[in-house]
């Protein structure tokens, strides 16, 4: 075999070689429409690539080069699905990877785990709404996507819980140790498991419902992976889809990841402590929440009944450990 | 031919498996007379609690060495300093027999394609590796092991033969070598190389660990998969390279269609009977 130095590559050319290697990985047609595309010509022409990679074993180089190809997409896909698999089973197959792709040319990752491809993917789905959907979704509607956003990020709340760090947790003795008078100065700092999910679906019964029939499918079936069929997609989509707002907080208290359905007085507190504001300043938003705010004007009396709901509330977060410092 | 120590006198470990998800739960039950093994690194990297849980259960009963697909130290980009902190940090939780990852380049600009991407072997090349090799092994504070990768395609920017270059590069950078003889049965069948005349050019003394698995034989070429038996001829190789170097740790990897644990743990078992000398592990058996 013989290794030769062409002078019409240099040595030092690598960095090029690399940038178009990635072009090519990156590019959704097929091999040859990649390798004369502008993204992968503006490091080497199709020419010179065709000199560049051996052929061998009767594959040209462009065939050697597709071995690498047909892994990239199929193996970001893959790590997505893992993440969500409810979407995945909504979607189909075939709807998904296409979803997939488009995702992962617009957010390839820049990570050094796969742990982090999913991250913008709830994001990206929303962006859809407003957006041409690519041509295989065509049978989804744009009120799909917006569901399908929404169970993507309810989903990746519990994957990001279970990758969170461990931290210690303050106890209901903590609490107990601090002077009643100073609680209005409380500032609380999260464990970083902890996610809140707002919706303007009952996303947390959507998600039972998908995952006792995925499930109860994959059984059926061996444990094989199952999708939906776009017809009973729409009718179970239709049946669910209602809008009627609610709250999540995602926590993960040992090791697997937890749902709690929150109302929205417990979900405005609770996302103001994060924020970091003191538990009085997080009450004073809570006061000033719409619904809040007209029950009060109506019943002025129920603020009494409201401040022992924020204390029982703390309490019972606190006992849940979601809490990891707390000053004042 | 007796056992050689390798230049750093790191320990023959025995036979490892690769750390896999699917038999946490076996292996925590069980703690299986595994010799050791192997965990990705970036698997463990900033970890959850459950990986947390289980990487420290394994750190109490067995040894343990990481294996990192990440570091990239082919690539034209700068080399990422903030993961080198966090593998550095991640070495002083699990204080490692070694440290190790590919002889390959993942990414460019940033992007990760989590794929093991063929370098081209040629002197430009070999003094940009070389030189990376030793600020990671000044950031690490210790050698730094590298291993072969399978490759689908070649270049004709390549001007040295990549067993030349692996021998090259260890001598130049002073690191170690993986030596992943399923890989170099792979590509030699890819590319039509001389496995044995690979293996010969390899320096004995800095090679760390063997590694070995299945792959997926698809005619024009072969896919190193990871998803099946170790064949007879990778056996051959092995028995081959052991014979070279003497005992040397060698791990079984096992990444797709992963059976039960009892299957991976026989498959690494085999090796035993391969190597020629007789390795620690061995010995207390034939004691016993
Ligand atoms: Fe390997």
């Amino acid at each position: 075999m013989a290794y030769s130095n062409r002078t019409e590559f240099p040595a030092s050319d690598f960095p090029i070689m690399q940038e178009w290697m990635v072009a090519l990985l990156r590019h959704t047609g097929t091999i040859d429409e990649a390798w004369q595309s502008t993204s992968a010509t503006a490091h080497i022409s199709a020419d010179r690539a065709d000199r560049l990679v051996k052929p061998a074993r009767g594959l040209s180089g462009r065939e050697r080069v597709d071995i690498y190809r047909e892994m990239y997409y199929l193996r970001l896909i893959d790590a997505l699905a893992v993440d969500v698999p409810l979407v995945r089973y909504c979607l189909g197959e075939e709807q998904f990877e296409a979803i997939a792709m488009r995702y992962f040319v617009e957010h390839p990752s820049r990570s050094y785990t796969l742990n982090r491809v999913s991250d913008q993917f709830p994001t990206f789905l929303l962006a859809l709404t407003h957006r041409t959907l690519p041509e295989a979704l065509h049978d989804t509607t744009q009120d799909d996507m917006a569901l399908l956003a929404d169970i993507a990020h309810v989903e990746l709340t519990a994957v990001w819980a279970f990758d969170a760090p461990t931290a210690e947790s303050i106890s209901t003795a903590t609490l107990q140790a601090i002077p009643p008078e100073q609680y209005g100065n409380l500032r609380l700092k999260a464990h970083p498991a902890v996610f809140l999910h707002e919706s303007k679906y009952p996303i947390l019964a959507i998600i039972d419902t998908l995952t006792a029939r995925m499930e109860r499918e994959q059984e059926q079936n061996d444990h094989t992976s199952i999708t939906l069929t776009n017809h009973d997609r729409d009718s179970l989509f239709a049946s669910l889809c209602h809008e009627a707002p609610s709250y999540v907080l995602t926590y993960r208290p040992e090791f697997v990841a937890e749902y709690h359905a929150f109302d929205v007085e417990q979900f405005v507190l609770l996302r103001a402590l994060l924020a970091g504001a003191t538990l009085e300043q997080a009450i004073g938003t809570l006061i000033e929440q719409p619904a809040v705010a007209h029950l009060l004007s109506e019943q002025p009396t129920h603020v009494n009944h409201l401040m022992q709901s924020v204390m029982t509330w703390f309490s019972e977060w606190v006992a849940l450990g979601i809490f990891v410092a707390v000053e004042w | 031919m007796a056992t050689q120590p390798n230049k750093w006198h790191l320990p023959d470990l025995g036979f490892g498996i690769g750390l896999r998800t699917p038999h946490y739960a076996h292996i925590l039950e069980y703690y299986p007379p595994v010799d050791w093994f192997e965990i990705i690194s970036e698997n463990f990297i900033d970890a959850g609690a459950r990986p947390q849980y289980v990487l420290e259960r394994i750190l109490d009963r067995y040894p343990v060495v990481m294996h990192g697909v990440s570091m990239s130290i082919g690539s034209a980009d700068h080399l990422n300093m903030d993961y080198l902190q966090r593998l550095k940090a991640l070495a002083r939780i699990v204080q490692p027999a070694w440290i190790s990852d590919h002889l390959c380049w993942t990414g460019v600009n940033g992007i990760n394609t989590h794929d093991l991407l063929p370098i081209t072997c040629n002197h430009s090349v070999l003094k940009h590796i070389v030189e990376r090799i030793r600020i990671v092994q000044d950031v690490l504070e210790r050698p730094l092991v590298l291993e072969n990768v399978s490759s689908y395609m070649a270049f004709s920017t390549d001007s040295i033969p990549e067993w030349e270059f692996i021998a090259m590069m260890a001598e130049q950078a002073d690191c170690g070598i993986l030596l992943d003889v399923n890989n170099i049965y792979v590509s030699s069948y890819n590319h039509g190389w001389d496995p044995l005349l690979y293996i010969d050019t390899i320096p004995a003394e800095r090679i760390c660990q063997y590694h070995l698995a299945g792959y997926r034989n698809k005619g024009a070429y072969i896919l190193d998969t990871h998803s099946d038996h170790v064949v007879d001829e990778v056996w051959n190789l092995y028995r081959y390279a052991q014979s070279r170097t003497g005992g040397r740790a060698t791990l079984l990897e096992w990444d797709e269609d992963i059976p039960d644990f009892a299957t991976v743990h026989a498959e690494a078992q085999k090796a035993r009977q391969y190597c020629t000398t007789i390795n620690p592990v061995d010995a207390s058996l034939v004691e016993a």
